[in-house]
């Protein structure tokens, strides 16, 4: 067959270069120009103890968040797939909720939560009279949150690698003579190795990249995003720029190895037959403390957001005057509509969000056509760059953009971006076209190319095949991808609050600026709504993929 | 000639999968392609369908020269291995594709599709979804979809492969009976001998790209050129000069020759005192028994059918060999 393009396919491929290299590529240049343009001097900072403090930081919050959430991830997938667990059903739900905790929302929960003036140290003062809870900031809230927002991820993993798990091998060692931990520690853990290295090396990226709990909650302590922003702020440009590079480097170094083990591993698992499930009378019975544990545990999980939702159904202020004493009352949720200035961010967090759904559609779909449907030549470059944001943190992209179009150019039509509308979707964009390429590949590979030629064989054309069979197949895995887009763009926070001015306030930036004027109850009101909304996409998101 | 492929020749990066291809396929022919698994046979069949290219040659189909053609301007009706139903349509739907492309009217897309539906037994799943079809019903849905268009030549890929053995015996009878009712000329790759005899006018036997003789069912098993024909085709018993000497006692057995002979033709007798030729196993099959005997490292079968007069064999019962020597032929090796 040979592979000629039409008019229409060279437009979408234009879009595609005009995009990756205006948009991921120029503006990663202008950051490295950015960090040389006074001289080489500026990587001196690199050597500052305050530089190298905040990166020493970052990393050992990492390890710590990776080492941790693989821990708890790995046991709670391990018990829900071998034991019998009491209201399985709800819980495996519950403990995915972190999932559909944007950011922001998490910390304010938390916050709500555990702080000084927390809901739960106010219970206990109530109890015992005394203020037993108290220093819930710096390392430990910031290593509790990550713990929280982190291990699912594991969880989703392990449970996945766990599904693929042939159980004669268990019983097989189980005959041997061998004892649950042996048969756990020989034969489950290595084979859960490469999924968990995979899961390790993105939650170990994610966590190098996070910014709202150490903004919030790291006071005098020092990471690398924070210290971006900060730098930003004091309008220290050459040091922004150096950090950025330095974080970018460190996070790309990763992504390359992310990249590296997937496609061992896909290989791996490609070699499977077909496996023997574990079937429902194999399982163990838990012990009575378990079956106190797992329940608890589910409760705690959702501690977080029923905070939230019982702050925003009380008064405004009776945080301060008496906690428990007065009535429930929706007036929080009124205000949020009512109040012109707080029904904007929710405006813009929308329309921000379905155009970045769009933008994304616009490009992936075709960048991922090309690469994965067509593999054009050169398609595996193409498809590097496109996915490179996945390695970016977003406050460097933020950053990167602020760097790219502070000034019209090209790729910008001519225009001055920076402190308009259309930066903020335009990052959404950029930060989830490898989510949604990701998603639209593995639809297209799931595509039997003999479909295709049948199609040709019986006299259809190129668009006409496109149109009746390639487009209706894909698009499972476009809403599902467009949702994981929505989902991300609607909670978006940390390239947000580099980017925003009064005007395109988002929730999320909202939340935080309520949270600093103490408005307890228009926080936790919108913090419930945006969980709410992303817990909806999440749940057809996933019942899409399944 | 209907279709004549001339000169063909394929690589893929260094590989050569198809050397110099020649070939003619007659007007309503039922011809087959076979070969072992990664002969080069569904390549061949994809260039003359124009879904591959190839590096040299060229696809003449009814005088026209259709090599730099596109597959929907050469509308050959293709029945894939895998029967590439498209899973976002009925059945009904699937079948009307093609129908539509060519703006047939409505009305008539309905009588053809219900004609056809008739044709290959799937009446009752007019409207079912592609999932719920089973794999015999699959595979006739995907060969509805093509015979529906009327094509003046089919390839087939090995559409039976995917069916398991009781199935398939079944499946390739009905098969032969819409080809020949239809009279449409038919290209059909398969590796499975059995399958290629039963059902061709004419099969060519492939190994790594060559094409090693073309000929009727009868002529390829009782006339192969060469061993590899005679093993692939007819499963015969192959000896060079020395092993001929040696077993069956026949001289003048050239250097660049080999001696054959069917395992039906070679048949054994029980010996009383040891000889050079044991038996190794007895599988037995229904309608005949076939026996392997051991000579040295090499084995050699017979074949008795149930209705011949025999005497009872063990496993490790010495044996001698007794043939007719007209059975007996000689190939090039
Ligand atoms: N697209 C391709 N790229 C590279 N090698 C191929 C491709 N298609 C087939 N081959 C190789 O060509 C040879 C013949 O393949 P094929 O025609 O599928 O054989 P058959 O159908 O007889 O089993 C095999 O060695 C196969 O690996
Ligand atoms: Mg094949």
């Amino acid at each position: 067959m040979k592979k000629k393009f039409s008019i229409f396919e060279y437009v979408l491929l234009f879009i595609v270069l005009f995009f990756a290299i205006g948009y991921i590529l120029f503006p990663l240049i202008e950051l490295a120009k950015e960090s040389f343009r006074f001289n080489l001097d500026s990587y001196k900072a690199l050597g500052s103890p305050t530089v190298l403090g905040s990166a020493l930081n970052s990393v050992l919050l990492s390890v710590v968040t990776v080492f941790g959430c693989a821990a708890i991830g790995i046991l709670l997938a391990y018990y829900f797939h071998f034991y019998k667990i009491p209201f399985k059903k709800y819980l495996s739900v519950i403990f995915l909720i972190p999932l559909a905790t944007p950011p922001i929302v998490g910390v304010v929960s938390f916050l709500y939560l555990l702080s000084d003036n927390g809901i739960l140290s106010r219970i206990l003062f109530a109890i015992f009279s005394k203020n037993i809870l108290t220093g819930f900031e710096g390392w430990t809230a910031i290593i509790i949150i990550h713990l929280f927002s982190f291990y699912p991820l594991f969880f989703l993993f392990a449970s996945a690698s766990f599904e693929k798990l042939d159980y004669n091998v268990i019983d097989a060692s189980n005959s041997l003579g061998a004892s649950k931990w042996t048969t756990f520690r020989k034969i489950i853990l290595p084979f859960l190795l490469p999924s968990v290295a995979s899961a390790g090396i993105i939650t170990f990226m994610a966590s190098m990249a996070s910014f709202s709990a150490p903004f919030v909650f790291g006071g005098s302590l020092r990471f690398l995003t924070t210290e971006i922003y900060n730098s930003k702020i004091n309008g220290d440009t050459s040091l922004t720029a150096v950090l950025s590079v330095f974080l970018t480097l460190i996070s790309v170094v990763f992504l390359f190895l992310l990249r590296k083990f997937r496609t061992a591993n896909e290989y791996s698992l490609r070699m499977k037959g077909s496996v023997k499930k574990i079937d429902a009378s194999k399982l163990y019975n838990l012990n009575l403390a378990g079956k106190v544990l797992f329940p608890l545990t589910g409760f705690l999980i959702l501690l977080p957001v029923l905070t939230l939702l019982y702050l925003s159904l009380i008064p405004e202020g009776s945080l301060i005057r008496n906690y428990f004493g007065e009535g429930l009352t929706l007036i929080n949720y009124q205000n949020i509509f009512t109040t012109d200035a707080v029904a904007l961010p929710y405006y813009n967090s929308l329309m921000m969000s379905l155009i970045a759904v769009a933008g994304t559609i616009i490009i992936g779909l075709p960048a991922s056509y090309f690469t994965a449907k067509k593999k054009i030549k050169g398609g595996n470059i193409l498809e590097s760059i496109i996915t490179l944001p996945y390695g970016i943190p977003g406050t460097v992209i933020a950053i990167c953009l602020i760097f790219s179009f502070n000034s019209g150019n090209v790729f910008s039509f001519g225009e001055i971006l920076v402190g308009t509308f259309a930066i903020m979707p335009l990052a959404y964009t950029i930060r989830n076209i490898p989510a949604i390429t990701q998603s639209l590949n593995s639809g297209f590979n799931n595509i039997d190319p003999s479909l295709e030629e049948a199609s040709y064989s019986l006299g259809a054309g190129r668009f006409k095949t496109f149109r009746t069979i390639i487009l209706p197949l894909i698009i499972p895995a476009i809403i599902s991808g467009a949702l994981i887009v929505f989902i991300n763009s609607f909670g978006e926070f940390v390239s947000s609050i580099l980017l925003y001015t009064f005007s395109t306030k988002t929730i999320s930036i909202d939340i935080y600026s309520q949270l600093r004027l103490y408005n307890t109850g228009g926080s936790a009101a919108s913090g419930f709504i945006m969980f709410l909304i992303v817990l909806i996409a999440l749940i057809f998101s996933r019942r899409k993929i399944s | 000639m209907f279709l004549e492929i001339k000169n063909i020749q394929k690589k893929f990066s260094e590989q050569t999968v198809l050397e110099n291809i020649n070939l003619e396929i007659k007007k309503g022919e039922f011809f087959s392609l076979l070969g072992p698994s990664g002969c080069g046979k569904t390549t061949l069949l994809r260039i003359i369908s124009g879904l591959e290219s190839s590096d040299s040659g060229k696809i003449i189909l009814e005088g026209k020269d259709v090599t730099s053609l596109t597959p929907q301007q050469r509308k050959v009706g293709i029945v894939f291995q895998n029967y590439a139903l498209f899973p976002n349509m009925n059945v009904s739907k699937n079948i009307a594709y093609g129908l539509e492309i060519n703006k047939v009217s409505k009305d008539e897309i309905n009588i053809k599709v219900t004609d056809v539906l008739k044709k290959v037994n799937l009446s009752h799943k007019v409207n079912a979804s592609v999932s719920e079809l089973s794999g015999g019903e699959q595979q006739r849905a995907s060969l509805a979809r093509v015979i529906v268009n009327e094509p003046n030549l089919i390839l087939f890929d090995e559409p039976l492969s995917n069916l398991d053995y009781a199935l398939r015996l079944e499946a390739r009878g009905e098969l032969k009976r819409l080809q020949r009712e239809a009279g449409i000329t038919s290209v059909y790759v398969t590796h499975d001998q059995g399958e290629a005899l039963a059902l061709s006018d004419r099969i060519a036997v492939m190994n790594k790209g060559v094409i090693q003789q073309v000929g009727s069912p009868e002529e390829l098993y009782n006339n192969p050129v060469n061993s590899f024909v005679a093993e692939f085709v007819g499963h015969y018993n192959i000896f060079s000069g020395s092993e001929a000497e040696e077993i069956l006692g026949i001289t003048d057995v050239g250097n660049d020759e080999a001696l054959i002979i069917l395992p039906e033709n070679l048949k054994i007798n029980k010996s009383e005192t040891q000889t050079a030729l044991k038996i190794k196993e007895i599988l037995y099959n229904g309608s005949y028994t076939e026996f392997i005997i051991e000579h040295k490292n090499k084995e050699i079968k017979s074949i008795s059918f149930s209705n011949e007069k025999i005497s009872h064999f063990n496993i490790d019962d010495y044996v001698n060999f007794e043939f007719n020597t007209t059975k007996i032929k000689l190939i090039k090796r």
